[in-house]
């Protein structure tokens, strides 16, 4: 079907045309002289139209007016009674009219049917290469993003190098983490093929690495139970970041004085909102803990940002420590 | 053996962060710097035969300069760290590795084990042999 497609819009040489044209005047003359016995009579333009149209679609318009003037001066010649003369009579003129309306109808169906293709045609290609424009423009956006946001990762790796205080490297580290979880939300969010973010399937590509990249993980364990929670693109930042921090967090505070600790992020998406909870088995919150007096940073970037959402963040002493944040979800993520 | 490391990024940042955690891993290694693609050719024409080459370019590029059968007569490892997404799939078929930027020094350190799996990765950094392509 698209190769036909392709035939009828390809340029066509005026060799092609005329060598086509001529090829279908003489197939249809002979097939209509070998059919003319055993046809009854009434039938004098039996193979023309079809020679016509084959002419007119594959060859052009002028090739088509062309194999239909020729046929009908030989369906005339030949065909019209009295045969092989170009008599005139009123109904000769009726049949003539007729041919003529039949394969003018046709011709002009085929020139505006042809036209419309090539319309198509072009639009089609002009869209591709707009596409393809378009994804170029967008692979070196993303690298120039990823190289700049690179710069800044080697500055702080090469700063924590030289650095020997070890508040200062895990203040580093906290940095380049945070960086890594941006540049990650970055690349995903901005992937041309992905409209909306599956928070759940991120953070599970994530948050190991986050932890691991922790000098405390080798004492914890981090598992998932997470069902799809779709957020739109101005959401999935912040929330990447508020569940990035609380895990962090957790991993700065909650370890054991024995054994492994264990984590566990779940993630529901109910109606029109997002719950996450963060559940360590550590040694829960300090008596007097207050959120919103903490000095860690990473708390205050998690509420600045729930705020943000519009959600509800509660801290709970539960078997160790429950954060559970709670956000309504965008309308366009459902 | 001690490894040659060929590590090109047109930024001088990248290129020395990538060369620090190259000798983090492997102390006695040699890494060769480059700033650009007719570096690395002029690297590897002449005669040297670094064991992997990290570079900050796409398939498409490393294709388009004729590295591809460079890099695969001298037998070394490539690791993009300019690779398409698109890409990963053939980048795999040539068993070569890609990295997306930015990286840590941890995935750094990972992807290189797996494109020269060495049971004697060493933290120590004894080594500053750092040249300029």
């Amino acid at each position: 079907m698209k190769q036909l497609r392709l035939w009828a819009v390809a340029e066509r040489s005026p060799v092609y045309q005329i060598a086509f044209a001529c090829s279908a005047i003489v197939i249809s003359v002979a097939l209509r002289h070998y059919l003319h016995s055993a046809l009854p009579p009434g039938f004098p333009y039996v193979t023309f139209f079809p020679a016509i149209i084959l002419t007119g679609y594959f060859a052009g318009t002028k090739a088509g007016i062309a194999v239909a003037a020729v046929c009908g001066l030989a369906s005339w010649y030949w065909f019209l009674a009295p045969e092989n003369s170009f008599a005139i009579s009123p109904q000769i003129i009726l049949t003539l009219v007729f041919y003529l309306f039949i394969s003018g109808t046709e011709l002009v169906l085929l020139h505006a049917m042809r036209n419309a293709l090539i319309t198509l045609e072009d639009e089609k290609n002009r869209s591709n290469t707009l596409a393809q424009a378009n994804k170029t423009m967008f692979h070196e956006l993303q690298h120039r993003v990823s190289n700049n946001l690179q710069v800044v990762a080697s500055l702080l790796k090469m700063q924590r190098r030289n650095v020997v205080d070890e508040s200062a490297r895990a203040a580093l580290d906290a940095a380049s983490a945070r960086l890594q979880v941006v540049a990650s939300i970055q690349r995903q969010l901005h992937n041309p093929k992905r409209q909306t973010t599956d928070m759940g399937q991120m953070m599970r590509e994530l948050l190991p690495e986050v932890v691991s990249s922790s000098s405390q993980s080798e004492r914890f364990t981090l598992d998932f139970d997470i069902e799809p929670v779709v957020v739109t693109g101005d959401q999935a930042t912040p929330l990447a970041l508020i569940i990035v921090e609380l895990v962090s967090n957790a991993v700065e505070h909650a370890a054991r004085d024995v054994g492994k600790t264990h984590l566990l992020l779940t993630m529901r998406s109910r109606g029109n909102e997002a719950i996450v909870i963060v559940q360590d088995d550590g040694n829960g919150l300090p008596p007097d803990f207050v959120p919103e007096k903490s000095r860690s940073l990473g708390l205050r970037v998690a509420l600045q940002f729930t705020e943000q959402l519009a959600g509800r963040l509660v801290f709970e002493t539960i078997n160790g420590t429950r954060v559970t944040l709670t956000i309504p979800l965008d309308s366009d993520s459902r | 053996m001690p490894k040659t490391i060929l590590v090109q990024d047109p930024d001088v940042l990248i290129s020395l962060d990538l060369a620090q955690t190259v000798m983090e891993a492997w102390p006695d290694a040699s890494v060769i710097l480059c700033r650009d693609v007719p570096q690395i050719l002029a690297v590897l024409t002449n005669g040297q035969r670094p064991d992997l080459l990290i570079l900050n370019q796409s398939l498409r590029s490393v294709r388009g300069y004729g590295l591809t059968s460079l890099v695969r007569h001298s037998r070394a490892k490539m690791l993009l760290t300019g690779a398409d997404d698109d890409d990963a799939a053939e980048i795999a078929a040539l068993g070569w590795h890609a990295l997306d930027m930015p990286f840590s020094a941890a995935q750094v350190r990972h992807a290189l084990h797996d494109a020269c799996p060495d049971p004697e990765v060493r933290r120590e950094n004894r080594c500053n042999a750092i040249g300029f392509g």
